[in-house]
């Protein structure tokens, strides 16, 4: 009943982590500054498994074996030890330890178990189950569901503010953003938004962007005022958003527009939301992530089943890796 | 050997290995209902519903809502040698998580009344869900009362459980019992009549 206790975030590998970092007299100087290891994971629905790309080589390294059905959303721990997977056809998400990559663990959350997200501290996990209207509530130590929230029909996109205070979930069926307190679990505020709206992010002006796959545009709420600030039609079925920069511009947003098979790329000044290029890609392009650089953007496709690697610099597709089938959510180590 | 005969030690070997593995197929036996005061209506993942009335043997599998028709009481044998009473309008659901390391840990979720449950096997614990807390044992009996969506009542009789609410998590020994309510850690554990938190589930019992 220890759940990840003593693998990801407990004590002892705390403990472990500050030792190496620490300074012996004799430890030999690094002749090259540390750069962690970038690894981009994609989760494909109809394989039911997670592929692991190394996000320099850009090579398959692994395909990690869900162990649940309908594999969708992906939530990567700070430190990249842990993933996290909603599976839809079972309502479970599955524990990924990414150094093993093996899944270590399956916990039920709720019937169509959607999207999934780290509490900022990490010690949660909120899962979205679609089909119950409500968030499930995982004390990532235990993976213990230790609470449910009830958010609104066909909850679908899920983030944090900057400050952790309040969630973002996106509600399909009422066409909504609902503000939940993190302190008090009370939901202080429903946002009308547009169409089936989906995903959400938090976005690097510490406003949460999201997609109305069903209208066609994209919207921007601002915290301060939980209000939606600006929102731009950008093409049918828009699917996620990245934030990266081309040179000295930016930051940029970059929306992957399944209906066009094309990433828009729009200036990601929400008082000036405009268009500045749209960038061809494969066939139904979905889940978008940057690396932490956000000179690279990872874009896979749900039915021409790849990865693409887009080069922010020139906004060409640099690469093509093929992944599993139906690839939905990308996302890249931070 | 004849096609059929060939299949019968695979099948056997799949009963043995399916319920310790990560595969959650929809029919994964979890235990029997064996007494019902009243009507207990054991709903399967496919809508299809089976009634026990008295006592029986109405089998349970992974992934089961078990609701009281009206009002009553029930008693269901849970593989694990874990007995669960059910009372009142009572309404949960039959749940389980696999980790690598600790097996299947089966899990039980409230979405309405009351339960009772003694915990036999110190290997496997027992864990029970409400809307704001989940309250965790092994070899332990327990009660836990669903007051309303935001409000759960949790009681240990004997053994210790751990009451985790997403704010916090209370330790409680024997005779005692915590409060877990929406935005609020679990209360501190303080003593309790256990006489009467947990007389409803005898007459149950064989």
């Amino acid at each position: 009943m220890n759940g990840l206790s003593s693998r990801a975030f407990g004590p002892t590998v705390l403990a472990a982590s500050i030792g190496l970092a620490g300074c012996a007299p004799d430890a030999p100087r690094p002749s090259q500054p540390a750069v962690a290891q970038t690894r981009v994971y994609v989760a494909n629905e109809s394989s039911n498994s997670v592929t692991v790309v190394d996000a320099e080589s850009l090579e398959v390294i692994a395909t990690i074996d869900a162990k649940n059905h309908a594999t969708h959303d992906l939530a990567l721990s700070r430190d990249g030890r842990f993933l996290l997977a909603t599976n839809l056809a079972p309502g479970r998400l599955s524990v990924i330890d990414t150094a093993g990559r093996e899944t270590v663990a399956s916990v039920y959350t709720g019937a169509r178990a959607h999207v999934v997200a780290f509490t900022n501290d990490e010690r949660q996990a909120w899962v979205a189950n679609i089909a119950e209207d409500n968030v499930s509530i995982v004390d990532v130590r235990t993976l213990r569901i230790v609470g449910t929230l009830p958010t609104g029909k066909g909850p679908t996109g899920l983030a944090f503010s900057r400050d952790g205070r309040y969630a973002y979930v996106s509600n399909q069926g009422d066409k909504t953003v609902a503000v939940v307190d993190t302190v008090t679990h009370a939901v202080v505020k429903r946002i009308p938004v547009g169409t089936n709206p989906h995903f959400l992010t938090l976005g690097p002006d510490g406003r949460v962007w999201g997609c109305n796959t069903g209208s066609n545009d994209i919207y921007v709420i601002d915290p301060g005022t939980q209000q939606v600030v600006a929102s731009f039609q950008v093409g049918p079925a828009p699917q996620q958003i990245a934030f990266g920069f081309r040179g000295l511009l930016g930051p940029l947003a970059y929306v992957t527009v399944a209906g066009f098979n094309k990433v828009l790329v729009l200036d990601a000044d929400a008082k000036r939301l405009r268009l500045l290029e749209e960038i061809d890609v494969g066939d139904a392009p979905n889940g978008i992530a940057a690396n932490p650089q956000g000179t690279r953007l990872f874009v896979v496709h749900e039915r021409s089943n790849d990865l693409r690697v887009i080069d922010t610099g020139t906004s060409q597709v640099i690469a093509t890796v093929p992944v599993g089938r139906k690839p939905i959510r990308v996302v890249v180590s931070k | 050997m004849t096609r059929s005969t060939r299949s019968v030690p695979l099948i056997a070997l799949a009963l043995l290995v399916l319920p310790a593995s990560a595969a959650f197929a929809q029919s994964i036996a979890a235990g029997t209902a064996r007494n019902a005061v009243g009507v207990l209506v054991v709903v399967r993942t496919d809508g299809v519903e089976t009634r026990l009335r008295g006592r029986g043997a109405v089998r349970v599998f992974e992934g089961d809502t078990l609701k009281m028709e009206g009002k009553g009481k029930a008693l269901i044998e849970i593989d694990e040698g874990t007995r669960l009473a059910l009372n009142g309008d009572s309404v949960v659901q039959v749940l389980s998580r696999w980790e690598k390391d600790q097996g299947v840990t089966r899990v039980v979720r409230m979405q309405r009344g009351e339960v009772w449950a003694k915990i036999g096997d110190a290997r496997r614990g027992l864990e029970i869900e409400t809307p704001v807390g989940v309250l965790a044992a092994r070899s332990a009996e327990v009660n836990v009362r669903l007051v309303s969506d935001n409000e759960a009542v949790a009681t240990v009789v004997t053994g210790v459980g751990e009451f985790s609410t997403p704010f916090a998590s209370c330790e409680l020994r024997a005779g005692t019992m915590s409060f877990g309510q929406r935005s609020q850690a679990c209360t501190p554990p303080a003593a309790t009549d256990i006489r009467t938190v947990v007389g409803w589930s005898r007459p149950l019992l064989p």
